[in-house]
């Protein structure tokens, strides 16, 4: 049991929190989405989820761009590599601890 | 298997492209067009105009599909990405591109070269043709219900099979049943569209 938790205490701290999992989860089955579409998805307030994108921005895990579409500006993200393999690896230890606290 | 909530959330992104109808709206236009395509075809098979459009296949489908993607990223970026988000897809780089665009290629000049064969020799299967068209749409129906994980993907590909089906058992004229079986589709297409309901707006939050 010792280990599991140790194996548990070693995940991803800053995915390890529900909303930003929900946020690189998302990212990472897109090339690019707006913040509109991420704030509909995770049903955020604007205020958070732009704290939680900061968060993310700041440890490289996500790439944020301001642009427009047309006239309309638009805060694009889109998930970088090291977000990607912070992601699977984030999933892969959480899957490991379910599979051997099951035995 | 039931999916955890991280994986239902990358499924949903998924399901976005197809939430708003759009892609039956103009993949329904696609079908109605190949209907009138097919119809002329009917009307007047022995014509000039007949046989060109037999040997324009090709172009049909490919300028169709690239009419198509255009379409549906205009309606998208008009009604769509204003009111619930922009989301862009991951696109096939280099190789993989050129492999899946020679696949679409071949698939494509080769149901034509069976077609003008099947339109030239007046070769005994042509009116199997509407019920091979029913399985190979209703196999690419399929094929986006087990992507996307949406059930009216499989109904439409059912109703695909059915009506191809259907209609080679009442039709003689392969041209005239592509021609109902394209018509019958792009009606369904459009009838979901009518009945779909568009992702609401997101809140303002705070």
């Amino acid at each position: 049991m010792a280990n599991d938790l140790r194996s548990l205490a070693d995940v991803d701290r800053l995915l390890h929190e529900p909303s930003r999992a929900v946020i690189v989860a998302i990212l990472s089955a897109v090339e690019s989405a707006d913040f509109i579409f991420l704030q509909r998805e995770t049903g955020l307030t604007r205020g958070n989820l732009s704290a939680h994108l900061s968060k993310l921005e700041e440890a490289k895990y996500i790439a944020i761009e301001k642009t427009y579409r047309g006239k309309i500006p638009m805060t694009l993200c889109r998930l970088t590599e090291d977000g990607r393999q912070a992601f699977d690896n984030y999933r892969r230890k959480l899957l490991n601890f379910v599979e051997q606290t099951k035995q | 298997m039931k999916k955890d909530e991280l994986s239902q959330k990358q499924l949903h992104a998924v399901q976005y492209w197809y939430v708003d109808g759009t892609f039956e709206l103009t993949f329904g236009g696609l079908c109605l067009l190949l209907a009138i395509y097919f119809y002329i075809q009917a009307i007047a098979p022995e014509s000039r105009l007949s046989n060109i459009l037999s040997m324009a296949f090709v172009l049909v489908i490919i300028g169709g599909g690239y009419l198509l993607s255009k379409l549906t990223m205009l309606l998208k970026e008009r009604v769509t990405f204003p009111r619930t988000g922009y989301v862009s897809y991951p696109r096939a780089q280099g190789g993989k591109r050129v492999a899946r665009l020679a696949i679409v290629m071949t698939v494509t000049a080769g149901i034509s070269f069976f077609m003008t064969l099947i339109f030239a020799t007046q070769a005994a299967p042509q009116t199997w043709m509407s019920g091979a068209t029913g399985l190979l749409l209703g196999a690419v129906w399929g094929y986006l219900g087990w992507r996307t994980d949406l059930p009216r993907f499989y109904i439409l590909a059912a109703l695909s099979v059915l009506f191809g089906l259907g209609i080679t058992f009442a039709m003689a004229n392969s041209s005239l049943g592509l021609a109902a079986h394209y018509a019958l589709m792009g009606m369904a297409l459009w009838h979901y569209r009518r009945t779909t309901t568009p992702p609401t707006e997101a809140g303002n939050g705070e």
